[in-house]
């Protein structure tokens, strides 16, 4: 018997061991977190809001439209976020246009501006923002606008919502474009000049129709980025009631009794909207495919000379820099060193005061604040990463079936706006019993893993398909084990990746707002919590000055990110 | 040395909503004697590289065996799978696979380095194998340097002292000449060859240039969707090839239909639309076999004017020649074919002459009908 049993066991037992290798273990372990942040929180959310007392029921939607006046807030989130979008892609388009296809000068001025999303943290923009344009002592309105006799602009309007907000977008869309704009062969245009079309013609004719895919990308990602929005309309929107999804999310858990059951229904519908937005872009890129220009190649755009027009093209540059970036800086920096806001003025001019600097030291919420921010700046962005370096090698180095799940699963948190993963977590620890994150700074760890996976995977399997296949291979039929080829072969190889991705995700963690102004407690708060509720108290001079040092510190990380990004070629925007 | 035992690969189809499987590698069977430097070639999507990989363990066969000095490395039946890290061949990826954050010396250490405890060397036995593989390739004096910082050649021999290093059983090359401009490559194949028959390399050698494969190898095995076509020396393989395949893939051909007319032994009789060819061969045709002559075209003499007659001189009218520095190619009209000639550089003759075309009998090699 023993010797029948024996060659067919041994196979068996092979058979297992190699089932439980590390390597499976490592993949198996972080496919599970993967899904586990990525299905467990919107499931529990879809399942909390349609079903109540154990049956199927649209009362929590009912409940939500039904109080809100459902009309005039999604004709405002719309207004808002296409708004927003139009005017972020104009500018953007026509910047990216000027830069990439123009000798016009000041390109630099440029490309610096680009960074703004990340270097202002739209809390800090949107604040500033107030300080320009508010209708009774905005800096602009008093100095520009009422000097040349118009009428005050009031920024407390959907108007203002959209022109704040776009500026913010703006660099995005010239991100985006830029790209579209650089890897079109300039052969295409030459042909068509060739062909003697005139300029006007072939921009009309074949420069804008080829970039047509990467616009519709910029247009869609913009208005879902305008859709969840939060910043902007929670400072700006809610002075003149003027209500969207986001701020009526917020304003549902912040009554007195949270409304759970109506944010969780408020939340479901902007997820939708946001997914479908997704779905829609992911068609088009499909299609687009079709007519691909970018083959990868880095050509070297030809650039027309601009002749007269240079003069102007210049100036729209600088007018942009100054208005997206100096002003709002300025501004910042000039509240920051009065005792009490006011306008400026001689007075306040000549009583300039440096106390806010140190005594932003000495408070309490900014020391939490700062120790929290960088214990979860640190914390999720080396999890994410390790996490991101393991799933990218599934997804691009095996042919494991299934392991296009793992990957759309670890891009799926890229639709869910971080409001609306607030509420969803929120609604998972509060309930779930055996893990007690809720009033931890798990939760925020949780909230910030689930946020940035997608991009740390983008990364992480960008500098993937960099390294040969056959490098991995070779270490292999050196005798090199799995764990071995990742350790010595692969990592050292992601290195350049994973610490540029290692930064991004750090330097967004510090402006991270949406999520964490829900799922924060007394004691658990961070920078942009510190700064939403000193704004909240009215106390604008400390906000300022906690601000102008953010900004100095993201401003040296991003510097080191975009150093490291253009070494290993991986430079996209957020 | 290397035995293969009817392996098979399919790959599923991805394209299209067919989810039909493709064979890759068709019940291939193959023997490699000891210190033999054994070439699969064939045009790309043959399946030689894919049986290269599943030696080397990197892709599983769905069926087969495979044995490589006596040990089993796969047997389907057998349910035994070693896992390509613990077969201990060496292997020349196409792209060198050169560790780019690694300098040369820490290539080639590499293999020793992840030897298990047991049989992992002292750090003077890792230290005198590593040199003795660079002096091998001739890198010795560039050892310390960064190996991104070497040119092509280089990266090939540093591939190749990285293979040697473990002192393989069998060694696996993937077209490594392929990456190598025209010139390098010409000095890397002899180079190649001397270090393989001094050392006594067992290889398997995927290519799908007919030259390096002639060349360099011992044996050639000519593959066509997943089967070998035929195997041999390179001139036998050359000389004879047996099928319209193979005639045309090595080299080029003229392919002329005909039928046998009569044979005599080895010697055949060829009736065909254009004049009576006598063929030698060792195949073994009927008489009224509807046959193939192929006939290389560097055997087939080209004289201006119309002089003589019988079997093997056809007449014809030369179409365009063209320089090709050590040779002149001239398409001559024959009726309405065309066949093409190798002339040496001496002999060139303009369009519209008329010409003798003059088959010698080393030219034929006789194929049956068909594929």
């Amino acid at each position: 018997m023993v010797a029948v049993a024996e060659p067919s066991l041994q196979p068996r037992a092979q058979a297992l061991r190699r089932l439980l290798s590390a390597r499976n273990l490592i993949v198996l372990g972080v496919s599970v977190v993967i899904a586990y942040l990525a299905l467990v929180p919107i499931g529990f959310l879809v399942w909390q809001t349609f079903v109540r007392d154990g049956h199927l029921s649209v009362a929590a939607f009912r409940d939500a439209y039904g109080a809100v006046g459902l009309g005039t807030m999604v004709v405002n989130s719309f207004a808002f976020s296409f708004g927003s979008s139009a005017l972020a892609i104009v500018i953007g388009t026509l910047l990216a246009h000027l830069i990439v296809r123009s000798d016009v000068p000041g390109k630099p001025l440029m490309y610096a501006a680009s960074v703004v999303p990340l270097i202002i943290p739209g809390i800090l923009h949107t604040i500033a923002w107030t300080f320009l344009l508010d209708p009774r002592n905005g800096i602009l309105n008093l100095n520009v606008i009422e000097k040349l006799g118009l009428p005050a602009f009031n920024v407390y309007s959907i108007p203002g919502m959209i022109l704040v907000e776009g500026l913010h977008l703006s660099p995005l869309v010239f991100l985006l474009m830029v790209a579209s704009f650089r890897s079109m062969d300039p052969s295409l245009e030459e042909s068509a000049v060739m062909s003697g079309a005139p300029m006007r013609k072939v921009f009309l004719r074949v420069t804008l129709p080829l970039a047509r895919p990467a616009l519709y990308a910029a247009i869609l990602i913009m208005v879902v980025r305008g859709l969840e929005s939060f910043e902007v309309p929670a400072v700006i929107g809610l002075r003149n009631h003027v209500w969207v999804f986001t701020s009526r999310i917020y304003d549902a858990l912040h009554a007195l009794n949270p409304d759970y059951a109506g944010a969780g229904a408020l939340a479901m519908s902007l997820l939708v909207l946001t997914s479908l937005g997704v779905w829609w872009h992911s068609r088009l890129a499909r299609r687009a495919r079709a007519f691909q220009t970018v083959t990868g190649k880095g050509f070297r755009p030809r650039t027309m000379p601009l002749g007269r027009w240079k003069w102007p093209a210049t100036a729209l540059i600088l007018l942009y820099f100054v208005v997206a970036i100096v002003l709002p800086l300025l501004t910042l920096g000039y509240a920051s060193t009065q005792g009490f806001y006011s306008p400026p003025t001689h007075y306040t001019l000549t009583h300039l005061t440096g106390a806010n600097y140190p005594a932003v030291f000495h408070d309490d919420l900014f020391k939490h604040a700062v120790k929290n921010s960088l214990i979860l700046g640190v914390a999720s962005a080396t999890a994410v990463m390790l996490m991101a370096a393991v799933a990218a090698w599934l997804v691009v180095r095996t042919q494991l079936p299934g392991r296009w799940i793992v990957d759309n699963l670890a891009f799926m948190p890229l639709v869910v706006p971080g409001l609306v993963l607030g509420v969803a977590l929120l609604t998972v620890y509060l309930r779930i019993k055996f893990l007690p994150i809720y009033g931890t700074l798990w939760i925020l760890f949780i909230a910030y893993l689930t946020r940035y996976m997608p991009y740390g995977m983008r990364y992480a399997s960008t500098s993937m398909f960099q390294i040969g296949r056959e490098l991995e291979e070779s270490a292999q039929m050196s005798g090199a084990g799995w764990f071995q080829s990742f350790r010595r072969i692969v990592l050292p190889l992601l290195v350049p990746g994973f610490v540029a991705g290692w930064i991004y995700i750090f330097v967004v963690s510090f402006r991270e707002l949406g999520s964490s102004v829900l799922l924060y407690s007394p004691g658990r708060e961070v920078l942009s919590i510190a700064i939403w509720q000193e704004w909240n108290d009215g106390l604008l001079p400390q906000l300022s000055a906690l601000g102008v040092m953010l900004v100095g510190f993201l401003v040296v990380l991003v510097a080191i990110a975009y150093r490291l990004g253009a070494r290993i070629g991986v430079r996209e925007g957020h | 040395m290397l035995q293969v035992t009817n392996l098979v690969k399919s790959f599923s189809e991805a394209k299209g909503m067919s989810r039909g499987r493709v064979l890759a590698v068709d019940d291939l069977s193959i023997e490699v004697a000891e210190g033999e430097l054994f070439t699969l070639l064939g045009p790309s999507g043959c399946g030689k590289t894919t049986t290269l990989r599943c030696i080397a363990g990197l892709e599983t066969p769905d069926r087969g065996r495979i044995d490589v000095a006596g040990r089993t490395l796969f047997d389907s039946e057998g349910g035994v799978r070693v896992p390509p890290n613990e077969r201990g061949l060496g292997m020349v990826f196409q792209s060198y696979a050169i560790w780019p954050h690694m300098n040369v010396y820490k290539n080639v250490a590499f293999p020793l380095e992840v030897l298990g405890r047991k049989q992992r060397p002292s750090r003077k036995e890792t230290r005198d194998r590593v040199e003795r593989a660079l002096a091998v390739v001739k890198l010795d004096q560039l050892a310390q340097r960064q190996a991104t910082d070497l040119s092509g050649g280089q990266q090939q021999r540093l591939a190749l002292a990285r293979a040697l290093v473990m002192e393989p059983p069998l060694m696996l090359l993937d077209e490594p000449l392929s990456n190598l401009d025209a010139k390098l490559r010409d000095d890397m194949r002899f180079e190649l060859k001397r270090l393989q028959r001094e050392l006594g390399i067992t290889g398997v050698y995927v290519t799908h240039d007919q030259v390096e494969a002639l060349a360099m190898s011992n044996r050639v095995a000519v593959m066509r969707d997943g089967k070998i076509e035929q195997v041999g020396a390179p001139r036998e393989v050359y000389e004879r090839p047996g099928s319209k395949f193979v005639a045309d893939f090595i080299g080029t051909s003229n392919f002329i239909d005909g039928v046998v007319e009569a044979r005599e032994g080895a010697s055949y009789r060829i009736s065909t639309e254009h004049g009576v060819l006598d063929v030698p061969s060792d195949a073994d045709f009927a008489v009224g076999a509807a046959v193939v002559v192929a006939a290389r075209p560097e055997h087939i003499e080209l004289a201006p004017g119309v002089n003589g007659s019988g079997p093997n001189v056809w007449l014809g009218r030369i179409e365009v020649r063209s320089f090709l520095g050590e040779v002149v190619d001239h398409v001559v009209s024959v009726g309405s074919r065309e066949v093409r000639a190798r002339c040496n550089s001496k002999v060139s003759i303009p369009p519209q002459t008329d010409v003798t075309v003059r088959f010698h009998q080393e030219a034929f090699s006789l194929i049956p009908a068909g594929d």
